[in-house]
């Protein structure tokens, strides 16, 4: 798939992520299984031509979309993680960044029926493993970094629920942000959740 | 809509309902799509729900109900805030636990990417969403003088909510029973440490429960 996957690293100028969201809105109002190659073309601006030399099959186009989305946030998110290498700054970071994607999106009114786009995934067997990858691959990466940092903690055994915790805010951010949340309650969300990480440092640190 | 005192027929089109609009698409399937595929006939589906609006909107009520009204029970049931919180989170992994080991999907968030292409589902949605956050900070005030600050309520009610959220995926996402319940006693440390009253050990150990 990923030899065909003309998305690569997320890297997709704004219109062709708006083509994307309208083609999973096609998705959802037409369904999986009835939406064809063609409907795709007529919604997302192009030529059927087009489409299929991108993707063979729909299912195709189904994991491009959720590597598109995937692949963007967790290649902001992998690089701001990296900056930092002490673990409270490098988690500070990446919420923050983390807030201001998801609101950037929100704002724009794209990705908004991501979800939906995720639950079809979860009906195709294929899908939902490729789906079950790319999140398990984005929190692999998190518990690794607090794992290189586990001597920065009172008990270094606690880094894996740790990274899962973090999993777990974002997670819940992500869903803040789709129900409005003011950007200012999203950072005292993150900020909330940062006092735990503070909570199991080793004394003297400086957060 | 009593969600407690649903038949497991009806549960059953709920669930299955939410599978038809996403192979078939919520605007093309039809009823007789959604009763062939709960394996009854059109006339007994029709017989519960007269339109297929009429049963988008129950099964939105009662994805919500269903939770809300645990929730809620659970909250009832405990008069100190951190007991009662800590009841919530419990009841809401074991809930979503039970859904996925019964083959039931956790499609929630299907129906609020409905509701953003059909705006009564989309008032629905909002009504739901206003009475679930309400019962939350309803509890938050009623216990607001066992906080150091009872400024704080509005503000720790959204943050459990947002765990809760993040909850629903984590479970969603096959993360095990044990792990959502470490999850729960680490995500309880923000309102643990803004309490007057520290919990007692015995209430903390209630943590190590799977």
């Amino acid at each position: 798939m990923s030899s065909l996957d003309p998305i690569h690293d997320g890297e997709l100028s704004p219109e062709l992520e708006t083509a994307l969201d309208s083609c999973v809105k096609v998705f959802m109002l037409q369904g999986f299984q009835h939406a064809t190659l063609e409907d795709l073309a007529i919604a997302s601006g192009t030529s059927r031509d087009f489409i299929e030399g991108h993707f063979a099959t729909k299912e195709q186009f189904c994991a491009a979309a959720l590597r598109w989305y995937f692949a963007k946030f967790y290649r902001q998110l992998r690089s701001v993680l990296a900056l930092h290498s002490e673990i409270y700054p490098a988690v500070e970071a990446v919420l923050y960044e983390f807030i201001e994607l998801s609101r950037e999106q929100y704002v724009a009114g794209t990705a908004m029926r991501f979800h939906t786009l995720m639950d079809i995934a979860g009906l195709d067997p294929d899908l939902s493993e490729e789906l079950r990858k790319m999140k398990l691959e984005g929190l692999e990466h998190f518990i690794y970094k607090f794992s290189e940092c586990e001597k920065e903690l009172i008990n270094p055994g606690e880094a894996k629920a740790l990274a899962q915790y973090f999993a777990t805010i974002f997670e819940g951010i992500s869903i803040m942000v789709q129900h409005g949340m003011s950007h200012d309650d999203l950072y005292k969300m993150a900020n909330f959740s940062m006092e735990v990480l503070a909570n199991h440092l080793k004394k003297g640190s400086n957060y | 809509m009593d969600a407690e005192k649903l038949s497991p027929e009806v549960e059953n089109i709920f669930d299955t309902c939410v599978r038809v609009f996403l192979l078939k698409g919520y605007e093309t399937s039809t009823m007789e799509d959604i009763a062939e595929a709960c394996s009854i006939s059109p006339e007994a589906l029709k017989g519960y729900y007269a339109t297929k609006h009429d049963l988008t909107f129950a099964a939105l009520r009662w994805y919500y109900l269903k939770f809300s009204r645990h929730v809620r029970d659970e909250m009832a049931m405990h008069s100190d805030l951190y007991a009662a919180m800590e009841a919530v989170l419990f009841a809401f992994i074991e809930i979503c636990s039970d859904q996925i080991h019964a083959n039931k999907g956790l499609f929630l968030r299907t129906f609020v990417d409905i509701s953003y292409v059909d705006d009564e589902v989309k008032k629905e949605f909002e009504a739901l969403e206003a009475d679930w956050q309400g019962q939350m900070l309803n509890k938050f005030r009623q216990c607001q003088s066992e906080l150091k600050n009872p400024e704080d309520v509005e503000i720790l009610a959204y943050y459990v909510r947002t765990v809760i959220e993040g909850f629903y995926e984590m479970v969603k996402f096959n993360t095990p029973d044990e792990v959502m319940y470490k999850l729960a006693r680490v995500s309880l440390e923000v309102l643990e440490s803004r309490m007057k009253t520290a919990p007692p050990p015995e209430q903390k150990r209630f943590f190590d429960r799977p």
